[in-house]
């Protein structure tokens, strides 16, 4: 017996290890009181059979409970004996009346009971989704073709792109390790008086590159400088819109702008921005206005176009064009402005990093037209036009990327990118711009870094804001009511449904909310959504990969709608 | 009774006895096949040449054959003392063939397997019922339940859970769901903590011992990493 202890005491670490438990049977998950879909997913930790008013619906460790919405009692039963378990439990409607959800499509498969449904499919991520989606109540599906062009006279981009251009080209001063032209944020001394004539370096949109344009001034005042080149052959009726222009920007706009979204940076540490107004942009109708990044990098062999200094460029005020109009010069002021704060904030500042951060273009833009909106333009600015082209081509139009024939910035991806930041700008305190601004992480990142929202969240509230619009009487999903600027007069904000809205008082658009899509498309561009309005028992198949959001209507809803 | 405690532990000390004879030389190979779309599979091979005095010989021809009937040479490598070359071949039967004058010719046949689709995420619900893949936070003080689609040919699944970027909890299963146990995760008030949740399935063939086979063979295919957030 004294030579076995040893071998008897291993036999026994043994039984130990591979015995019978000795912990009770018990229901694992869910917890007692949930509130969950159907099916209803419970495990135990242990096998036996599960039971619901005495009918067993699955045996094992695992079960699913598919049953009527209310409060369910399920039983477990161990198979190895031992006390039976009870699980007071609450199986919810899956599409309660009125309330969005967000919902979950294991195997891409969505069964709709018998109803009217608003439905989403959204693209949540940033490469093109391809499928094809069926109906079991449509017999045919049409796919969306992409459409590309588009006839609105905007500030849109055309090629060459000046907007990508600019992004493109941080990226290459940034890697090529150009430097700032001065501490980008130095405190001023005196500003020395503005001289009465320079050479600036403008952009060349037609052959690429800069020109010298020799440049007189025009107007001054505190913070700005306004140049001309040619200002001679102006008539006195665009001499006095420029320094109109020049005057409201520098007493008011730029302020707020800089209130709003933090102070500019001052690398020629003369205390001023300058705008040269130039006929060279009327001429080649390819931007209103611009900022050249080069020019807050300090000019040398690998930035030869730099004028080391903060420059916004506009085209000259013309009566009868909406995109030369005095209001859009002057939100276009605003505009660019904002990418120079944005890019002295963001980029500039962190030049010493390993991997200083640059904007995304589409958020660069969308923040651009914001400030377009939060100076007192946003409707005669234009934005109404950008927001119309997205509502009119969403399933087609990428939030962040590119769309179906590869184009990225376009009028409607700057749409879709204002109301995103105008969607977080209205909910989030004050401040949220500026830390936007500053913030180190970049596109849908730094937006949802900034707000404390996903990216998959964000885009969900911006796509049911655009469906619902005009439907929901409450703050959720819907901007704010607009209202006057107090010092133009204009509406601030957006309204999706104002009907036939003036731009200027040259041209209408008309907001009538997001129109529903007649079938199914084949492709999503990312962050691209597609809405319909679906009646009856159905089922939906093919749904993986998107973001499927639905709502039951409410019957006052549906009535309205017929 | 005692008799039988008896047999039990002689076949337990079977069972950690060396195996091979000694002064035989030897060949062991392992496969490591990883799915990374859109990339697709890749297949490390790795051929360590024992000779019977237990040094690693480093002089052998090695090669291997595809199913294809390409074949590749196998360059030693000095830092790992094996035959080594990644291969990007799909399914099936590698031929693997060492060549030397210490140990002569020797050869395995070992199995290549790709795990796919790669597991995907269907639900992340929390024991009161909030689901993460309907946009809901999750509660950390309630167990949470982790459920993917099935892998064709996976023998089990691997699931880690990271809050701020770290692996605060892993787990393994055969089935298609696991539970992780309330209060292992962290949750904050306000829009809570940024977590994910990453699912592999995994497939072994051969011995990880190479006793009963002279070969490993492990396939893995990662599912994205699916964020949530998690609330206290």
């Amino acid at each position: 017996m004294r030579r076995l202890a040893p071998v008897a005491l291993l036999g026994g670490l043994l039984f130990t290890a591979c015995g019978t438990p000795t912990d009770d049977a018990r229901i694992l998950f869910p917890l007692p009181g949930a509130v969950l879909d159907s099916p209803v997913k419970l495990e135990a930790n242990r096998p036996g059979t599960w039971r619901i008013r005495g009918e067993v619906f699955g045996t094992g460790r695992q079960a699913s409970l598919s049953a009527a919405p209310g409060p369910q009692t399920v039983t477990f039963e161990p198979e190895a004996g031992g006390l039976v378990q009870t699980l007071e439990v609450t199986v919810s409607d899956p599409f309660p009346s009125g309330v969005p959800k967000r919902v979950n499509v294991s195997g891409g498969t969505l069964t709709l009971p018998a109803g009217t449904f608003s439905v989403i499919l959204g693209n949540p991520a940033e490469r093109i989704w391809r499928g094809e989606v069926q109906s079991s109540r449509e017999a045919e599906q049409e796919a969306l073709t992409p459409q590309t062009t588009s006839g609105e006279r905007t500030r849109a981009a055309s090629p060459p792109d000046p907007a990508a251009f600019q992004e493109s080209q941080v990226r290459r001063l940034v890697q090529r390790g150009v430097q700032a032209a001065r501490p980008p944020f130095q405190a001023q001394e005196v500003s020395p008086p503005p001289a009465r004539s320079r050479t600036i370096q403008m952009p060349d949109l037609v052959r690429g590159g800069s020109r010298p344009v020799q440049a007189e001034l025009v107007w001054s005042g505190p913070g700005v400088a306004a140049y001309g080149e040619h200002p001679e052959r102006w008539s006195l009726e665009t001499r006095a819109a420029v320094q109109t222009i020049s005057a409201r920007f520098a007493a008011t706009l730029w302020p707020r702008t800089q209130a709003t979204f933090g102070a500019a940076s001052d690398v020629d540490g003369d205390g001023r921005v300058l705008l040269l107004f130039s006929a060279h942009l009327n001429e080649t109708q390819q931007a209103v206005g611009l900022f050249n990044p080069a020019d807050l990098f300090a000019p040398g062999p690998d930035n030869a176009d730099s004028n080391g200094a903060e420059v916004l460029f506009l085209g000259l005020p013309t009566p009868n064009d909406l995109n030369f109009s005095a209001a859009s010069l002057t939100a276009t002021a605003c505009h660019e402005g904002t990418h120079l704060i944005h890019l002295a904030r963001k980029t500039l500042s962190r030049l010493d990093d390993p991997d200083p951060p640059v904007e995304e273009l589409a958020l660069s833009e969308g923040l651009a037209h914001l400030a377009e909106d939060l100076c007192g333009y946003g409707q005669s600015g234009g934005n109404g036009a950008f927001v119309a082209a997205y509502l009119a081509r969403a399933a087609q139009t990428s939030l962040t990327g590119v769309d179906l024939a590869g184009v990225g910035d376009s009028v409607a991806r700057r749409g879709a990118a204002y109301l995103l930041l105008r969607r977080a700008y209205e909910q989030m305190p004050r401040g949220w711009a500026q830390r936007l601004v500053s913030s180190p992480e970049t596109g849908l990142s730094g937006l949802a870094q900034t707000t404390g929202q996903t990216p998959t969240a964000l885009q969900e509230d911006l796509w049911w804001t655009l469906a619902l619009a005009g439907r929901l009487p409450g703050p959720a999903h819907r901007f704010a009511p607009q209202h006057p600027d107090p010092e133009t007069g204009d509406l601030s904000g957006i309204d999706l449904t104002a009907g036939r809205v003036s731009i200027g008082e040259l041209a209408q658009v008309t907001l009538q909310g997001l129109p529903e899509a007649r079938s199914w498309p084949r492709a999503l561009p990312g962050g691209a959504l597609v809405y319909r309005r679906l009646s009856g028992e159905q089922t939906l198949n093919g749904l993986d990969g998107l973001l499927v959001l639905v709502r039951r209507e409410e019957p006052e809803t549906v009535r309205a709608k017929r | 009774m005692m008799r039988r405690l008896v047999l039990l532990c002689a076949a337990l000390l079977c069972a950690c006895s060396p195996a091979p004879t000694p002064g035989t030389a030897r060949l062991r190979v392992s496969v490591t096949t990883t799915l990374t779309p859109p990339a697709g599979t890749s297949s490390l091979l790795a051929v360590s040449l024992e000779g019977g005095d237990g040094q690693a010989l480093s002089g052998a021809l090695a090669s291997v054959t595809e199913p294809g009937g390409a074949l590749s040479a196998l360059p030693f490598d000095p830092q790992t003392l094996s035959y080594r070359a990644r291969l990007a071949g799909g399914d099936g039967i590698y031929q693997v063939t060492v060549d030397s004058a210490a140990a002569g010719v020797l050869t395995a046949e070992v199995p290549v397997l790709t795990l796919s689709p790669a597991p995907a995420l269907t639900d992340l619900q929390d024991g009161l019922g909030a689901r993460a893949l309907s946009g809901a936070r999750l509660s950390a003080a309630t167990p949470i339940r982790v459920e993917w689609s099935a892998t064709p040919q996976a023998d089990r699944y691997l699931v880690d859970v990271r809050q701020r970027g770290v692996v605060v909890w892993s787990g393994q299963s055969t089935q298609t769901s696991l539970i992780v146990p309330a209060g292992t995760l962290q949750g904050t008030a306000g829009p809570g903590v940024l977590s994910s949740v990453t699912v592999t399935a995994s497939a072994l063939r051969g011995d990880t011992a190479f006793r009963s086979a002279p070969f490993l063979s492990v396939s893995s295919a990662p599912s994205g990493a699916s964020g949530f957030q998690v609330g206290p």
